[in-house]
């Protein structure tokens, strides 16, 4: 008995770990979020909290974040940064998975989904959308939209919307979507108090705030191409109104940066460059060409590293595949290998495509410089046997 | 949100109500195309339209999966999937394929099922009985976080795809059956 | 594709256990499996139960319900502290390694396997798809990695809890009368769970018991408290 009664403790341990008492809501005025401060144990903000540590724990344990020191590194100093005293309450998860978001639990879980490290320009742009979000978080946006919610009678809606927003590079079906933002998408208000919030964060630590519109405009330009047929988790939670652009660009005009604002291009490539090519090959997995395409637009007119974005540029005409593709994609290859830095699968896929149109003495030379970049690719042995039928 | 019990799960898909049957050591057919003679007892779980699965201790811990002669231009898996693109959204088949590529069509489809950090490796040519074939490995994470293995045989057959994909969990499972599948792909027989 | 048929893809689909449907032989099998007789000296780890209430909705979606589970695993764990207090068990609480993220991530992929060894034994061993190749036979395991478990918690045996409950929505229990106007059955809400002791030196689950009938609403103590004990009533400790 005395065993079980040591035990019985550490497991009522559990139960306040994982439980709490009926929370009481707190009505009148939310305040901004304090650095260091933690909800009362009885108050609804702490049942909010309890509700996304859980989903904090099976995110670090899903297998879907990326470990690398340097990059955690990188976007955690921009997040603080930004976030200042709040630095330290906010805990940074980079998600490998190529669709956009980003998105701030109450109690300071950041995911970044390398969707969104794939389509920013330039560190201001990532700062612009991650001080967005701290918006959310030091304006206690989610505790808002929770008591606005309960009070109409839908808090469990809410909490699976919830659940759903921060799950693990998970987008879900349209239907889904439609679900979650309904119940979770931010209002315009606290969309403007964020985007305010977030204006004011971005020029304090010194970044140009004309790089916030651009990011916006990227992704109307693909979700215009995909004719809305794409879901988006990020449009779901921050409704994409056409005020926004405009909106973005006035607060950029009205805002009077100290000193030179800067863009932070060099870091932010030096901290994303080494991850691009798989972050580029889960987005190509997705098959949206339309969409895909301009991103590689994108890359291609920000210049880094041309070798590599022609190799995709590449593989999306070679994996679409349709009329006058071939032709297209074996351009786009050539230009990669002219650039002296096209990556070695750019001539595997070379030869993939001539041998397709049947132009063996090219497909053999391409095959041939693939395993002599790379002699232990891992297919190098159907490599050679496409050399021997080439023959 | 639905929670699918595996990938691989969601490829069990009742066709004609929910029998399992038996798969005995014994030659086997399939797809009216080959034979293959498996050395223990498996058992074959309801399936999807145009696949074929056994396991032993359920497809999420591990499964054969085969694809039964996939056509030009027919996705690999077919009909609704939870939280995946329609049918036509789907990659294709295309009788043209080379290996090289139908791997991508493996990589691409599991990844729109809710597979995670998918690598393949080991591409290389095999022999399908007497037809010139192929053999790729693959590894992925599954919406859950489990870690999972397969190893994949197969051959484009009358301009059709034959294809044998064993999969299971890392840990203990997909190394379980191992030598036992070698032996089934070592035994296909066209008819 | 007609309501057996969908209700076979759903039962697969989410791997839910129990679901009676028309057509389908379904035998009963023993609740609870015991195959060995563990030692009064064993040291057993108490896993994180892992519980999840979710709401079924008209559209048969289910969504995780994270209010409801908080509220659920309070009761369930004070009724687990009830029953396991009043055995002679040498018990200890689960606590993941500290400070080595790779044996951290072996231990997560053992958790992992085990919630997906335990869903395949109730849908394969007492549920609608039984394996003709098991012959009736319970041999489910961990496998031997289970040794990084037994080594970092220094335990002979693991007890892992596992619920699952689903709730009819209001839209969801409207479209179930309508449908049984015309004649068709909608399962209404599933309760499922299971909970099972794991052999530490060889990975094989050497007892299991699965939840069955519905107990009533988990949010509530007294069918919290109902479900644990059935649970647990012939735990071998």
């Amino acid at each position: 008995m005395r065993r079980a009664a040591g035990f019985v403790r550490l497991l009522l341990a559990f139960t306040l770990l994982v439980g709490c008492a009926t929370p009481r809501g707190a009505p009148g005025a939310v305040t901004d979020l304090k650095p260091g401060e933690r909800p009362a144990l009885d108050s609804d903000e702490a049942g909010l909290w309890m509700a996304v540590t859980r989903v904090e724990t099976s995110l670090k344990t899903s297998g879907h974040v990326v470990a690398d020191p340097a990059l955690n590194t990188y976007v955690q100093g921009v997040v603080c940064r930004l976030a200042g005293p709040h630095c330290d309450d906010i805990r940074v998860y980079i998600v490998q998975t190529p669709h956009f978001n980003a998105t701030m639990a109450p109690n300071g879980m950041l995911q970044v989904w390398t969707g969104l490290l794939l389509r920013a320009d330039n560190e201001a742009q990532l700062a612009y959308v991650l001080g967005h979000e701290i918006g959310h978080y030091q304006r206690r946006h989610t505790l808002q939209a929770f008591r606005d919610v309960r009070a109409k009678a839908n808090a469990t809606l809410f909490f699976a919307a919830l659940t759903a927003a921060a799950g693990v590079g998970y987008v879900g079906s349209l239907v889904q979507l439609a679900v979650l933002s309904s119940v979770f998408a931010f209002s315009r208000d606290n969309e403007r108090e964020a985007d305010e919030v977030g204006f004011e964060l971005m020029v304090r630590a010194g970044y140009d705030p004309q790089e916030a519109a651009k990011i916006w405009e990227g992704l109307l330009a693909e979700r215009k191409a995909m004719k809305d047929s794409d879901p988006s988790i990020f449009f779901a939670t921050h409704p994409p109104t056409d005020e926004r652009v405009a909106t973005l660009k006035a607060l950029a005009a009205k805002t009077v940066p100290a000193g030179e604002p800067e863009l932070g291009r060099e870091r932010f490539l030096a901290a994303t460059l080494p991850f691009r090519a798989v972050m580029l090959r889960d987005e190509m997995r997705l098959r949206r060409a339309a969409a895909t395409q301009l991103v590689i637009d994108r890359l291609l007119a920000s210049g880094a590293g041309p070798g590599e974005i022609q190799f995709f540029q590449g593989e999306l005409y070679r994996i679409r595949g349709d009329t006058g593709d071939d032709a297209k994609a074996i351009r786009a290859y050539e230009t990669a290998v002219a650039s002296g830095a096209a990556p070695p699968e750019t001539s595997r896929s070379l030869g993939l495509v001539l041998m397709k149109t049947k132009e063996n003495v090219r497909a053999r030379a391409a095959f041939a410089r693939y395993l002599e970049l790379q002699p232990n690719a891992q297919d190098r042995e159907m490599i050679r046997e496409y050399l021997r039928r080439l023959d | 949100m639905i929670r699918p019990l595996g990938l691989l799960m969601l490829v069990s898909v009742v066709a004609t109500g929910c029998a399992v049957s038996l798969i005995e050591p014994k030659p086997t057919t399939i797809d009216g195309t080959y034979t293959v003679q498996p050395q223990i007892k498996w058992a074959s779980v309801p399936a999807r339209k145009g696949l074929e699965v056994w396991t032993v201790d359920g497809p999420a811990l591990e499964a054969v999966t085969f694809v039964k002669g996939l056509g030009d231009g027919e996705a690999l898996m077919k009909g609704p999937i939870p939280g995946a693109p329609d049918e036509d959204k789907r990659p294709k088949f295309r009788a043209q394929m080379t290996p090289s590529e139908i791997v991508e069509l493996v990589t691409d489809s599991y990844v729109l099922f809710g597979a995670q950090k998918l690598e393949t490796s080991s591409l290389r040519p095999a022999k399908f009985d007497t037809t010139d074939g192929f053999r790729f490995d693959i590894g992925w994470v599954t919406r859950s976080g489990l870690e999972m293995q397969a190893s994949a045989a197969g051959a484009v057959v009358k301009g059709k795809l034959q294809m044998i994909i064993y999969s299971g969990a890392r840990a203990h499972y997909f190394p379980k059956y191992r030598d036992d599948i070698e032996r089934v792909f070592g035994s296909v027989k066209l008819l | 594709m007609d309501d057996r048929r969908r209700w076979c893809i759903r039962l697969i689909a989410t791997g839910l256990a129990g679901i009676l449907v028309s057509g389908c032989v379904q035998t009963t099998a023993s609740r609870t499996e015991v195959w060995q007789r563990i030692p009064t000296t064993a040291r057993v780890v108490l896993m994180t139960p892992d519980i999840e209430l979710s709401e079924l909705t008209a559209g048969g979606v289910l969504e995780p319900k994270a209010d409801w589970t908080e509220r659920a695993k309070i009761h369930v764990v004070e009724a687990l502290s009830g029953v396991i207090g009043a055995k002679n068990a040498n018990l200890v609480p689960y606590r993941a390694p500290e400070n080595d993220p790779a044996r951290e991530h072996e231990h997560n992929q053992l958790i992992k396997l085990h919630d997906t060894v335990g869903r395949s034994v109730l849908v394969h061993h007492y549920g609608q798809l039984k394996l003709p190749n098991k012959d009736g036979k319970f041999d489910w395991t961990l496998g031997t990695d289970v040794r990084v478990l037994r080594e970092d918690v220094e335990a002979d045996y693991a007890l892992f809890v596992f619920m699952r409950d689903t709730y009819a929505s209001a839209g969801r229990k409207a479209a179930m009368v309508g449908l049984a106007i015309i004649g068709v059955g909608l399962p209404g809400g599933v309760q499922f769970g299971f909970a099972s002791l794991v052999d530490l030196k060889t990975g094989d689950l050497v007892w299991f018991n699965r939840l069955v009938d519905p107990q009533g609403d988990l949010r509530d103590p007294g069918p919290a408290r109902s479900a644990v004990t059935k649970l647990l009533a012939d735990l071998p400790l």
